[in-house]
């Protein structure tokens, strides 16, 4: 499993509105905000409908379940995370999804 | 003064359909002005994506456009453009008529029913993740909101064309939670509607009584998947996904698409069949409420395909496209 890495984590929120969450934050940085699947940040919020449910995918290298541990911590001064899920690469290939964008 | 359409011509044979729909257009001097939108392989070639922000923000602008068949590639890579466009722009209402074309022959006649399918959540927000090594995971993303806005839009439409019966499509005895809020929401909205009769079907057994006697059904209202695939298999009890035309509508702006691929094998050969198209334009035209104008395409339309001379080869004729459209354009 020496090829199988955790390249990131998405986090998922419950937020009124987009969630107030670090850009950075030791080894992690916010790649984007997503909600069912949309981009929602960087750049505008999407038309329409919005719910209190937002994905907070942040990347990093060297992620270990500390710095989870520690990431969560920091998150839940702010927001309620509902549930966390690792983001996987096996050989260079990323195994789960990018978010709806043009 | 002339509306602003926009038209999005896609792929493969997309272009060759939307010629079509221009022309007939032109033909019937319908005051309508066409507005060129980049989409598909051309627009990663100029703009690195099948669906530019630049277009997504035309087409908001002009609030109706019209659009070909883009390829969605298998696998890794970039989402569907089709997916794009209707999540960014929140059409959240996939609007499918099923309705018998005379001289087409099927097992089933005088077919009259339209299908609507949410067109934003359950697993085409596609969160997908790799959970362990052969292990995958896909989220089914259902809410109340936007279970709500769909049932509703389907009893609306359901009053407006003074149809009599709106069945939700299911699975809500396996997926209680999901699908149970969804079924629970469709019985809430009913409510509102007591004009109306309000049924509920297993997906499964939808699946059945469709190729078995579908006359039973006037509007059927489901999911995102229950919908992508019902509405092709009664694409399919009238003649394919050819000759059925189809809508994304949302709140502020409505995408008019033909259901079908890009069918690359005869791109650029002049043997499409531009119906989906057609049709598809005769839906935009009713709800520009250009409804005279909806009323002659159609007409046209179906009158060439009963009259038989002149159908392209799926229809088992050997006409061309342009001669498909030229039988079409001199009814008009």
């Amino acid at each position: 499993m020496h090829d199988y890495q955790c390249v990131g984590l998405d986090v998922f929120v419950i937020s009124k509105g987009l969630p107030k969450v670090p850009e950075k934050f030791e080894g992690f940085k916010l790649e984007m905000i997503s909600q069912r699947g949309l981009k929602c940040w960087p750049g505008p919020l999407p038309e329409g409908m919005i719910v209190d449910w937002y994905t907070c995918r942040y990347v990093g290298s060297e992620i270990t379940d500390e710095s989870v541990k520690n990431l969560l911590e920091v998150l839940e001064k702010n927001i309620v995370w509902e549930k966390v899920q690792k983001l996987w690469n096996q050989n260079g290939k990323d195994l789960f999804s990018k978010s709806y964008e043009s | 003064m002339a509306t602003k359409i926009g038209i999005l011509k896609g792929d493969g044979i997309g272009p060759e359909i939307c010629a079509a729909v221009v022309e007939l257009i032109s033909k019937m001097k319908a005051p309508l002005e066409w507005v060129n939108i980049p989409c598909g392989e051309e627009s990663i070639v100029t703009h690195e994506s099948p669906m530019p922000q630049s277009s997504i923000d035309r087409v908001k602008e002009l609030g109706v456009a019209i659009k070909g068949p883009t390829g969605t590639p298998i696998g890794a890579g970039r989402k569907s453009a089709n997916v794009v466009l209707r999540k960014s722009l929140d059409l959240f209402s996939n609007v499918r008529p099923i309705q018998s074309i005379p001289g087409i022959e099927t097992p089933f006649k005088n077919l009259d029913m339209v299908i609507v399918r949410e067109n934003t959540e359950d697993v085409y927000a596609a969160i997908e993740h790799q959970l362990a090594p052969g292990v995958m995971q896909c989220l089914k993303i259902i809410t109340r909101p936007g279970s709500e806005r769909i049932a509703r839009y389907a009893f609306e439409m359901a009053r407006t064309l003074k149809r009599k019966k709106v069945t939700c499509i299911h699975k809500a005895n396996i997926m209680k939670l999901t699908d149970g809020m969804f079924l629970e929401v469709f019985r809430e909205v009913s409510k509102d509607y007591p004009d109306l009769e309000a049924t509920d079907i297993i997906v499964d057994n939808v699946c059945m009584q469709l190729v078995q006697r579908p006359q039973q059904f006037d509007v059927l209202v489901t999911q995102n998947l229950y919908g992508d695939i019902v509405s092709d298999l009664c694409a399919g009890l009238i003649g394919g996904l050819g000759v059925a035309g189809g809508a994304n509508i949302g709140h502020k702006t409505a995408v008019f698409e033909a259901v079908h691929g890009t069918a690359p094998d005869i791109a650029g050969k002049g043997l499409c069949n531009p119906t989906a198209m057609i049709l598809s334009a005769v839906m935009m035209l009713e709800h520009l409420k250009m409804f005279d104008y909806a009323v002659k395409l159609r007409g046209a339309l179906f009158d060439t395909i009963k009259d038989g001379k002149f159908l392209t080869g799926d229809l088992k004729g050997k006409a061309t496209t342009k001669e498909f459209t030229a039988a079409i354009s001199s009814r008009l």
